[in-house]
């Protein structure tokens, strides 16, 4: 096709907007609401343009390029009019910083301490120096402003967590509107109101915590002005680099960039052109990550527990203290636990450290409990993300998909309103939800049942009635199924049995499956080492068989368990209860170099972003060090060792489990005795040994742990205030919990994220029944 | 057909029987004009005084026949007579009628307004030799103050659903043909060909395509479609089921505003009919013609008039606007191929199929065919509903049909927020599309708002203005934010703080929206400003200049004042006034506190309208205070 743009013969390929056409033959025509990753929309009119034929001046972002089509970008008429729509834009906006004699001047002062720099600099504005807005008032030269200023004076709305909105700077773009429902599929935020009462943000003044928004950061990437900004890195200004990484946080290890300003890390965005990118991370990929980096309770040096109190050590200190502790004990009298946030490289050193240096065999990981097993046989077939999404049907197995598993997640939402058909069996809504055909929610402790009452239908090519009925039809009679599933099945009762049903399932309907789980480097750590359950070096350490305990980065323990010595290297400070005799500072995702290794044995390589803290060492030259005290000398823990090692590495491998221990754990009889149903689970947000709730205010305040959640109308209809405290009692249990409301309930449901390792109701899930406190 | 035959052979019949009953009617305008009038009142002591006088008569409640400053209209047919008008009931007038007329068979001729008959009757003038009606060519509100909106039969028996029956008999294509022979354009404003959009849509190949019918008639003091939902509902829905067919859509949607309840009673009760009729649904009519229409209720946002976002609307988003192509009818709701008719289009269509093309050219002008319908409202004697054929002369609607002005006719406003103001020396323009486009005004859905020399046009452009300006979606720059200056520098107008300059940033600030906005509605925002600007600029003039505002309104301008000499103390200025300005003891002249002064108006109201005191309280303007 061929066109031509200011006197300017161009030739297209395929049908595109007059303003894309024109970016590709570097012609730049100004705009605001105009972004690349969203369909167009016209809203600013800055690109407006002339086209011959064409009545009037309509905007090039929203117009079709046709043959033969003769447009004009550049006009006196056309630049008047831009120029007064930018003054009407900036007759809403703030212009201190934009018409300004002292500008260049003042920028040299900005560097200076930021007290100063706030009273004399006018940054107040988050967006400075990277403000779209003013790049557009640069390339138009509008030097000043014949309409009369007005502030909106909207209150600044800080109240949730990660990000603030400061609207008066809005220009309503739309494009975190439309970003959120384009890509994001969430539609939290949307216009309101109308005329100059317009404003932006969730329906019915909610905040965004109570409009269920996911924190995916997607909007504040794309706003072009200082409206919205990333609370911890407000007033970092432009980052001084961006280094491609992977989050450690989940399976998916998305692509991330880590945002970094004079060797600090200051943030995290998805791939990509910083300002396009689009909702691709869950919340903790986006914002959690720089937090954890910049954390106040990060270990920055060693320390031994003496008896007058604990002690900072030196390296060397540190090095023969733990060489004299774990060359007390014999072989195989030394338990070793590896996180499986750790980096192949980091396991394969922890590894061969333990082989070599501590002579044991007795390695695990907290994650590793004796149902992990069957899950993890099952996992084996799980297929990649973009075969789920070339399916024909989808149906879910109790994931919850909130404020995580973003890649998932979207995958979902993204083929359901393609039409695939969709179905949800669990009893929490997720951000799925929406987009399903149907959900089916089991009674309390039925999961088994319910699982093997499809894989009857399948069988006996029966029907069932309801969404049951429609769900087998589509499974029958779609040529492709995926099953998607997590590891949230191993917090009920009778996991084992739900695992073999799902099989079942599988195996009837000739179906797929998709597992995510949420350890960064699972797969690296079962194919780097040879690995007991949890459960039976437990066992070991009870009969007294195991007497030291080296912890690295894992959190297998709420309370010191029965040990003569505990080491424990982590990022951060160890559980209170853990008491560990030394602790160990270790570098974090971010500050080393390394690799993940995937579910299909795929590597993912990252680079460091930043220099570790001085007072940190890698976790390899920790082991070098502890073996040189021990006398080992000649066992190496060089970059070229280690990189062998991870080479050498085989298929990952199920540790052996007893599944008989694990069926006798079996579900008892469903109990309906009650009219709620409870269900547990323990937090699957974590890095390394540390729960992101207990580090992260953020994450506490949009999903805490400890606290009741329940359907907002139960809540009405009990009576129940934000902030309330409701008891609930079980046939065997009782215990008081404070309450929020959420969507992800559903009505005659409550939830429970639990801080510990153990559930504090048994069975799960479990009948209950609620009384508020004060009644 | 055989059974839709016998509906209407009974439904004649009904009708029939209706004109020449075995008891009395009576009939009731019970539209929202009758109501906002006190015809509940009157339908409560109607009941009463035929139950304790034991007169055996029935109630029927009708529509609006367009004399809106008559309401509550009460009709009577008995003994043979012809129907009797009664205007501006009251409830003890109408049971002092009901009982002379029905227990003495005394027609009470003095207080009737006019009879239905063919010739007099009882020194009873015809009701159509009003002068109100005498010039309106009633097509659209034919049946509206007639029957019963609530009664399908009413309908059937004037030829209801014959068009469709036409229509089903003949191909699409021809249906199309006859409404482009017709010359029919949109009546929802700016006069698009309907048999065009049709055909475009037609074209467009698809396997769903929808057709919505425009309820949201948003512009301040038009309500035109709502008494014509009101008082004929099938009209509308018969043309929605013609225009169906004729594009090939077998879903239809009325998007309508929430805030026209009994529109939408009528809607939901005629749909109910229809269905127990086989008008609506599988097979209409036995033909392979199906269709469905949804009613669905708008939140009240003056944008959703504009079809875009009234799609967006209907699909469950914020109702905003987006850039046109691509147009509707080939990608609207759900992306199908969708057409948009106003309720009068739609309510036109039946009768042009009905009684063909070539009847309906008879009445309007070249180009223009056909009538259209007004809601005459402001400073006007006669306010109503009415219809004229196009090409009517602007001055013959205000004074002959509406009998012009209480003060000196000033200016009057079509289309509502989006149209002009047309001064009294254009009133001759003929309203055809073209001619009020070429004055800078626009035909728009119907609104006439009359002004009188009591009406500040820079406040009423700041009027018109304002409510854009809150109207506004939100979505491009020139509306959101250009129209708020307009607002602001109109208001500082009003008030006397700009100068000369101010005008010409208005008046470049008002071309800048019209040339930039998204859509129709910031497009014609400033239709206000320039038409006033074009016709009126001396007054503007006058408000920047010498800080005068010639019609004594813009409050900052003026000041009230009581003249001493005729003030004879009546004291009822004082029982008016809300802030206690005017004080002074009874038969002594009083005195107005100009610092305690809001210029609300109530007592200059009260000494003008009783002349007792002939005009003891004047309004001057500051300067001259």
């Amino acid at each position: 096709m061929k066109l031509s743009i200011d006197n300017r013969e161009i030739t297209l390929k395929k049908n595109m907007t007059i303003l894309d056409a024109a970016e590709l033959n570097d012609i730049y025509i100004p705009h605001l609401c105009s972004h690349p990753e969203l369909t167009p929309y016209g809203g600013c009119r800055l690109c407006i343009v002339e086209v011959e034929g064409i009545r009037g001046y309509p905007t090039a972002c929203t117009t079709i390029s046709a043959e033969g089509m003769v447009v004009r970008t550049q006009t006196k008429t056309l630049d008047e009019m831009r120029k007064d729509i930018l003054r009407l834009i900036l007759s809403e906006h703030p212009t201190g910083c934009i018409f300004c004699e002292d500008e260049e001047k003042c920028s040299d002062f900005q560097t200076t301490l930021r007290k100063v720099g706030l009273t004399t600099g006018c940054r107040w504005c988050a967006k400075d120096k990277d403000c779209e807005l003013r790049k557009v008032v640069d390339y138009l030269q509008v030097e000043d402003m014949s309409l009369p200023q007005s502030y909106r004076g909207l209150p600044d709305e800080r109240y949730d967590p990660f990000f603030d909105r400061d609207y008066n700077l809005c220009i309503y773009c739309a494009r975190c509107v439309r970003i959120c429902q384009e890509h994001r599929k969430s539609s939290v935020i949307s216009f309101k109101q109308r005329g100059k009462l317009t404003t932006i943000g969730p329906a019915f003044d909610l905040t965004h915590v109570e409009a269920d928004c996911e924190f995916c950061g997607a909007c504040v990437s794309v706003c072009p002005t200082g409206a919205m900004s990333e609370k911890s890195r407000k007033w970092w200004g432009v980052p001084d680099q961006y280094i491609p990484s992977i989050c450690p946080l989940c399976s998916f290890n998305c692509d991330i960039q880590f945002l970094t300003k004079n060797g600090k890390i200051i943030g995290t965005i998805p791939m990509g052109d910083p300002h396009t990118t689009g909702g691709e991370l869950c919340v903790k990929g986006r914002f959690c990550l720089s937090e954890l980096a910049n954390h106040s309770d990060r270990l920055l040096a060693p320390t031994l527990k003496t008896n007058e109190g604990i002690k900072i050590l030196t390296w060397d200190e540190t090095f023969k203290e733990a060489a004299d502790r774990f060359a007390k004990a014999e072989k195989n009298g030394t338990a070793v636990f590896l996180s499986p946030n750790m980096t192949n490289e980091e396991l394969a050193a922890a590894y061969h450290f333990s082989k070599e240096v501590l002579d044991t065999d007795i390695i695990s990981s907290s994650v590793l409990d004796s149902n992990i097993g069957a899950l993890l046989s099952l996992s084996k077939k799980s297929v990649s993300l973009d075969e789920l999404e070339e399916s024909e049907a989808i149906v879910s197995l109790f994931l919850n998909g909130n404020y995580n598993y973003a890649p998932l997640t979207l995958a979902v939402k993204r083929a359901a309103e393609g039409g695939t058909p969709y179905f949800q069996v669990g009893w929490l809504k997720d951000t799925t939800s929406r987009f399903a055909k149907g959900r089916i929610i089991p009674e309390p402790g039925k999961a088994k049942e319910l699982l093997s009452e499809i894989a009857g239908n399948l069988q006996q090519k029966t029907e069932g009635s309801g969404v049951m009925k429609e769900m087998l039809r589509t499974i029958r009679s779609a040529k492709s199924v995926t099953f998607v599933m997590g590891t949230e099945v191993l917090n009920q009762c009778g996991a084992v049995s739900i695992i073999e049903n799902i099989e079942k399932i599988l195996e009837l309907s000739g179906a797929r499956l998709f597992f995510a789980n949420p350890y960064g480097n699972l797969f690296g750590l079962l194919s780097i080492a040879d690995l007991k359950t949890a459960t039976e070096v437990g066992k070991l350490m009870e009969d007294g068989k195991v007497s030291t305990v080296y912890i690295i980065g894992d959190s297998p323990f709420d309370k010191r368990p029965k040990a003569d010595f505990i080491a424990y290297q982590g990022v951060f400070t160890p559980a209170d209860g853990l008491d560990p005799d030394l602790v160990l500072p270790m570098p974090m995702q971010g500050e080393i170099a390394g690799s993940f290794t995937d579910l299909k044995g795929g590597k993912k390589s990252f680079k460091a972003a930043v220099k570790m803290p001085d007072s940190i060492l890698d976790t390899p030259e920790i082991f070098a060090g502890i073996s040189k005290m021990i006398g080992k000398k000649d066992i190496k823990f060089s970059g070229k060792e280690i990189s062998n090692l991870v080479s050498d590495a085989k298929e990952w491998r199920i540790p052996k489990t007893d599944t008989s221990s694990a069926k006798a754990l079996d579900c008892p009889a469903a109990d309906t005795t009650f009219n709620f149903t409870l269900i547990q689970e323990m937090n699957p947000n974590r890095y390394h040994s540390a729960s992101l709730n207990k580090l992260i205010k953020g994450m506490e305040m949009i999903l805490p742990e400890d606290t009741l959640i329940i359907n907002p109308a139960d809540a009405e209809n009990l009576g129940i205030k934000k902030g309330d405290h409701l008891s609930i009692e079980s046939k065997e249990n009782s215990a008081s919990f404070p309450v929020m409301t959420k969507k992800m309930v559903s009505s005659g449901c409550v939830y429970l994220l639990s801080s510990s390792g153990v559930l504090p109701f048994v069975p799960n899930p479990c009948s209950v029944k609620l009384r508020r406190n004060d009644v | 057909m055989n059974n839709f035959e016998s509906f209407v052979a009974q439904s004649k019949k009904e009708w029939d029987d209706l004109s020449n009953p075995d008891i009395p009617n009576i009939y009731l305008g019970t539209a929202s004009c009758g109501i906002a009038a006190g015809a509940e009142g009157v339908k409560e002591t109607i009941l009463n005084t035929i139950e304790k006088n034991g007169i055996s008569a029935k109630l029927i409640e009708v529509g609006c026949i367009g004399a809106c400053y008559l309401e509550p209209l009460m009709d009577i047919t008995a003994f043979g007579n012809p129907r009797i008008s009664y205007g501006n009931m009251k409830p003890e007038m109408s049971e002092k009628i009901i009982k002379k007329y029905l227990l003495e068979q005394d027609t009470f001729s003095k207080a009737a307004l006019g009879q239905f008959g063919d010739g007099s009757f009882d020194g009873i003038p015809r009701f159509f030799d009003q002068p109100m009606l005498k010039h309106q060519v009633r097509i659209v509100l034919k049946n509206c103050g007639f029957i019963d909106p609530s009664n399908i039969n009413h309908y059937l028996a004037r030829d209801g659903y014959q068009g469709l029956k036409k229509a089903l008999q003949i191909s699409p294509e021809e249906v199309i043909d006859q409404i482009a022979h017709a010359g029919l354009r949109g009546r929802g404003g700016a006069g698009f060909p309907t048999a065009k959009k049709w055909r475009i849509c037609r074209d467009t190949p698809n396997d769903m395509k929808y057709l919505i019918c425009n309820a949201d008639e948003g512009d301040p003091g038009a309500y035109m479609n709502r008494l014509l939902i009101e008082s004929d509902p099938h009209a509308v829905l018969e043309g929605m089921l013609i225009a169906a067919y004729a594009i090939g859509a077998s879903k239809g949607y009325i998007y309508i505003r929430a805030e026209y309840p009994l529109a939408i009673h009528r809607l939901r009760n005629a749909l109910a009919q229809m269905e127990t009729k086989g008008l609506i649904g599988e097979k209409i009519l036995g033909s392979g013609f199906s269709f469905n229409i949804n009613i669905k209720e708008g939140a009240g946002a003056f944008v959703c008039g504009e079809e875009t976002a009234l799609i967006h609307s209907i699909e469950g988003e914020r109702g905003m606007p987006k850039t046109r192509p691509p147009f509707p009818a080939v990608s609207g709701l759900n992306g199908k191929p969708t057409v948009i008719n106003n309720v009068e289009t739609l309510g036109t269509i039946p009768h042009i199929l009905r009684n063909g093309s070539e009847w309906y050219r008879q009445y309007g002008v070249e180009g223009n065919y056909g009538t259209k319908t007004f809601s005459l409202v402001g400073k006007i004697r006669r306010t109503g509903l009415i219809e004229v054929p196009l090409g009517t002369p602007l001055r013959k609607i205000i004074f002959d049909i509406g009998g012009g002005t209480l003060k000196n006719f000033k200016a009057v406003q079509t289309g509502g927020p989006s149209g002009g103001c047309i001064p009294e020396e254009l009133l001759d323009t003929p309203v055809t599309y073209e001619d009020l486009g070429a004055v800078g005004t626009i035909m728009g859905s119907g609104g006439l708002i009359v002004m009188d020399t009591d009406t500040c046009v820079v406040d009423v452009a700041r009027y018109f203005l304002d409510f854009i300006q809150k109207e506004s979606c939100g979505k491009c720059t020139p509306c959101r934010v250009g129209t708020r200056h307009m607002v602001e520098i109109l208001e500082n107008i009003c008030k006397g703080f700009v100068d000369a300059k101010a005008l010409g940033e208005l008046e470049s600030l008002a071309k800048m929206v019209h040339s930039t906005s998204l859509c129709g509605l910031g497009q014609t925002a400033p239709n206000p400003v320039l038409t006033t600007l074009r016709y009126f600029r001396p007054e503007y003039v006058q408000h920047v200049t010498n800080k005068y505002c010639p019609a004594l309104v813009c409050r900052a301008l003026i000041e009230y004042t009581v003249l001493p000499e005729k003030c004879t103390g009546c004291q009822r200025c004082v029982s008016v006034c809300p802030t206690g300005a005017i004080t002074g003891p009874r038969s002594e002249p009083h005195n107005l506190d100009a610092s305690k002064c809001i210029k609300c108006r109530a007592c200059y109201e009260v000494c003008r309208f009783d002349a007792i005191a002939g005009n003891a309280i004047v309004i001057k303007s500051r300067e001259e205070a």
